[in-house]
């Protein structure tokens, strides 16, 4: 069997997968959330050996060693590798922490990963890699940033569902900023996939498709205030029913300080695999392949950055004993400054890390 | 009043208000582009702030933004991170000490409220031992009453302090990096040679030394334009003597401390080009280099040729007529005119270097080998004597990390009192990190102590 097949496959699997948390939210029946459950090693399962399979496909296509051809090296197989530490994220908190309530949250951020590859199509193929990729460096780079950001963004969902249990008044700044946050998040995804589903029925999608590009080249003034508006229309429905979270937490019994420490905990996964993976073997490779080990490269830098925000969250939480809503905000923060480190930078602004925007 | 000194430098209060004040001029410098006066930020600023172009980048040069990383005040905010880390470490470094070399006691008056406490009956010892495995374990007897404490990962403890002082070598590493060492670009065309290095600012530097081109190859994946490798044969020239040597992309060339990597690469098109032939009658050619518009005789016969024109990347276009695609030497070609012994013109052909029988013409052949001085190739050449001094620090911080989060000291203290066959246990437990998974713990302890058998 071919590995875009399973890859498909257990896409599908996520996305029905969320629906069927989403079910299990609302109805509360137990037999639900045990389907959901399997349904989401069923995915996970495939979608195991697709990787492998795709692995072998790109060794034997290109010839290149093993540890050479691990897929990670384009958009397409690095946000499926993310979508795969999600989910199996998502099995180990549901064994530690016996619920499946964050079952809904992580699938659906794997399913938004997947959709996104899904609809960035064009790349699907196995590619060869332009020369500067072939570097074990490179490869032990992106792929334990890849598992760094998985964690990441459980600690994202975590910390989200703690100031949502805390039910702090809608005027607090904390709460502002993470509904805001969450919109964002939301909306940006949305509009990703939906800037390519446009992009594709002009088609204007050929072999390098630019996430946006197509939706802002056109745009005009009017263009941008339509935009702007339905983001803060976007923003304000959270903002308005960010409280409901906590109602339904409360249905499922879910205990706010057990979502704070796991977000400290996720945190604590990602951070030292972020530093080696992220920062240091980004570095070695920068030093063999471009003579610098840092150069400021706005990818670089946003790294950095995001390492900061999570170093003061460890200082604040391990030091200065910092658990309240203080605490998981700067955890929002974090994952803000991620996303940006992987797209937004791609997006807006350009360095040497370009192969990312495919 | 040093004392209140130092308590400010070592405070973790300043190392998070310096973490955010870093984290935030540096994004600064992501958005308006270094060192670029003609940068979109610039026109964007000027135009909102009513400025004119010049004055804006004046004024973004005069603040540091224009290059901030190499700014005074940026600088110093990592100098006051450094000094902060330094003392804060320093500061602490005794009661690390102790707690490293300090073995885990027997505590009898450790069992309180956060205690578990449960009654078995049967060789609770023994279990206790079994449970115990992996750990360090001291116990103590007194009447009816036996002590246990054990602990693991004790050196947990000093993940942290690896880990700063990993980041303060990294620091120092990189203030001499800065200071001493450099980087540039070194463009060469092919056949020729340079020894100044020149840099963004264009400001230049010469080596001591020079870089000789000698050849430069592109090699593509079949049927793509994607290149799977770049490579250039260089020689280092130094006082008359030579090194041959072959520069990659991630395969880099060091030599006394200056490390040369390829970088870029482009085609120089230029009347200069030499190309190198192989010609003659079928099973006899002889290798020549000829010009443009320079007749050569093909070897054998009475007839000569000159190229006229080269293509770096001829294809065909869906007309089937021919084009040049692109300035990548994808497909080079030379078009070769024939002539007979009274100059009258043959006609003409495309040679293709990578077809050598499209130079085929009855018994004579005409192979296209090569072309010089069409291609040159971009080095950067670095130099930073503190290059291994950064991965020793490298080393030491991901050492740290892993120590410190991947690890934890743990520390169990149990109390087993034989209350006439009843034993009566309380066991309490502390761990370094993930503190509420104590009672997780102890449970487990108790679980398996009063299981069967
Ligand atoms: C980017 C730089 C830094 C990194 C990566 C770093 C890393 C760490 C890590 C990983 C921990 C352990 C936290 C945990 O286990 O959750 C820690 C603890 C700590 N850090 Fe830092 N740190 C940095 C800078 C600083 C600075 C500048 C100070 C100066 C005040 C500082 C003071 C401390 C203190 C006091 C602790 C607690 C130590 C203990 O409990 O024994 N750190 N740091």
């Amino acid at each position: 069997m071919n590995s875009s097949v399973l890859f498909g496959i257990s896409s599908i699997t996520y996305m029905v997968t969320m629906a069927v948390y989403v079910a299990y939210l609302i109805m509360k029946k137990e037999i639900i959330g045990k389907v959901a459950s399997w349904m989401v090693i069923f995915g996970f399962v495939c979608h195991t050996i697709a990787f492998f399979l795709r692995w072998v496909e790109f060794a034997d296509t290109y010839k290149l060693g093993f540890f050479h051809s691990i897929p990670v090296t384009n958009l397409y197989e690095s946000l499926l590798f993310f979508a795969w530490c999600v989910v199996a994220g998502n099995i180990w908190i549901e064994r530690r922490y016996k619920t499946k309530f964050m079952g809904a949250f992580l699938t659906a951020i794997a399913g938004m990963a997947v959709a996104f590859v899904d609809t960035v199509g064009a790349a699907k193929g196995i590619q060869p890699l332009v020369p500067a990729l072939k570097s074990n460096w490179l490869l032990a780079h992106a792929t334990m940033s890849f598992i760094a950001y998985a964690a990441f963004s459980m600690s994202f969902v975590a910390a989200v569902l703690h100031l949502a249990s805390l039910r702090l008044p809608r005027r607090s700044g904390v709460y502002i900023f993470w509904t805001v946050a969450l919109g964002t998040f939301v909306f940006v995804t949305l509009f990703v996939v939906g800037d390519f589903a446009a992009a594709l029925s002009a088609k204007a999608v050929e072999g390098a498709y630019k996430p946006l590009y197509f939706t802002f080249k056109k745009m005009g003034a009017g263009g941008f205030a339509v935009l702007f508006l339905v983001y803060a229309v976007v923003c304000t429905v959270f903002w308005f029913s960010g409280g409901k979270l906590a109602c339904l937490m409360d249905r499922f019994s879910i205990d706010s300080k057990a979502m704070e420490e796991l977000t400290y905990k996720m945190i604590s996964v990602g951070f030292p695999i972020f530093t080696v993976g992220g920062l240091i073997f980004g570095a070695v490779w920068a030093d063999k392949a471009w003579g610098r080990y840092w150069s400021w490269d706005p990818k670089e830098t946003w790294a950095l950055i995001t390492w900061l925000i999570y170093a003061f969250y460890l200082h604040a939480r391990y030091v200065k004993d910092w658990t309240g809503a203080k605490a998981s905000a700067v955890a929002v923060a974090g994952f803000v400054c991620t996303i940006f480190t992987y797209i937004g930078v791609n997006l807006l602004i350009s360095g040497l890390h370009s192969y990312g925007a495919l | 009043m040093l004392k209140k000194i130092l308590d400010f430098w070592a405070s973790v209060k300043l190392a998070m208000f310096l973490f955010i004040m870093i984290a935030l001029s540096s994004s600064l410098g992501t958005f308006i582009q270094q060192n670029d006066s003609g940068s979109k930020a610039v026109f964007w600023l000027s135009d909102k702030l009513g400025m004119s172009h010049e004055q804006m980048y004046t004024w973004l040069v005069k603040t540091g933004l224009a290059d901030m990383y190499s700014s005074w005040w940026f600088i110093a905010l990592l100098v006051l991170f450094g000094v902060n880390l330094t003392v804060c470490t320093f500061y602490r470094l005794s009661h690390v000490y102790r707690q490293l070399k300090t073995p885990v006691a027997i505590n009898r008056n450790i069992f309180g409220e956060n205690s578990l406490s449960f009654e078995t009956e049967g060789d609770a010892e023994s279990k206790v031992k079994d449970f115990l495995r992996g750990y360090s374990v001291v116990e103590e007897k007194d009447g009816d009453t036996a002590y246990f404490a054990a602990e693991k990962g004790r050196f947990a403890r000093s993940g942290v302090y690896i880990t700063h002082l990993g980041i303060m070598v990294i620091l120092i590493a990189a203030l001499v990096g800065v200071t001493v060492g450099f980087k540039g670009n070194l463009g060469v065309v092919e056949g020729q040679s340079d020894d100044t290095v020149i840099f963004l600012d264009k400001t230049t530097k010469k080596l001591p030394f020079s870089v000789r081109l000698d050849n430069f190859d592109v090699k593509y994946y079949e049927n793509s334009v994607k290149p799977e490798l770049y490579r250039s044969d260089i020689a280092i020239v130094e006082n008359g003597k030579e090194i041959s040597k072959e520069v990659m992309v991630n395969s880099p060339i060091e030599y006394k401390g200056y490390r040369i990597f390829q970088t870029n690469h482009g085609f120089y098109p230029n009347r200069d080009l030499a190309f190198i032939i192989n010609t003659g009658k079928e099973g006899n050619l002889k290798k020549i280099a000829v010009q443009f518009g320079q007749k050569f005789s093909i070897p054998g016969t009475e007839i000569s040729a000159e190229v006229t024109d080269f293509a770096p990347s001829l294809g065909q276009d869906s007309k089937g007529e021919l084009v040049n695609f692109n300035t990548l030497m994808m497909n080079p070609a030379v078009k070769v005119e024939a002539f007979d012994e009274k100059d009258v013109s043959l006609g003409y052909k495309w040679v293709f270097q990578n077809y050598p029988e499209s130079g085929q013409a009855g018994d004579m052949k005409i192979e296209f080998v090569d072309v010089i001085g069409a291609q040159y190739s971009v080095f950067s050449v670095t130099y930073d004597p503190a290059d291994y001094l950064v991965y020793i620090g490298f080393f030491i911080l991901g050492l740290g990390v892993v120590i410190a989060f991947y690890f934890r000291h743990e520390r169990i203290w149990v109390r087993i009192t034989d209350n006439g066959g009843v034993k009566e246990i309380s066991a309490a437990a502390d761990r370094s990190k993930f503190r509420s998974a104590i009672p997780e713990l102890l449970e487990k302890l108790k679980q398996s102590v009063t299981k069967e058998g």
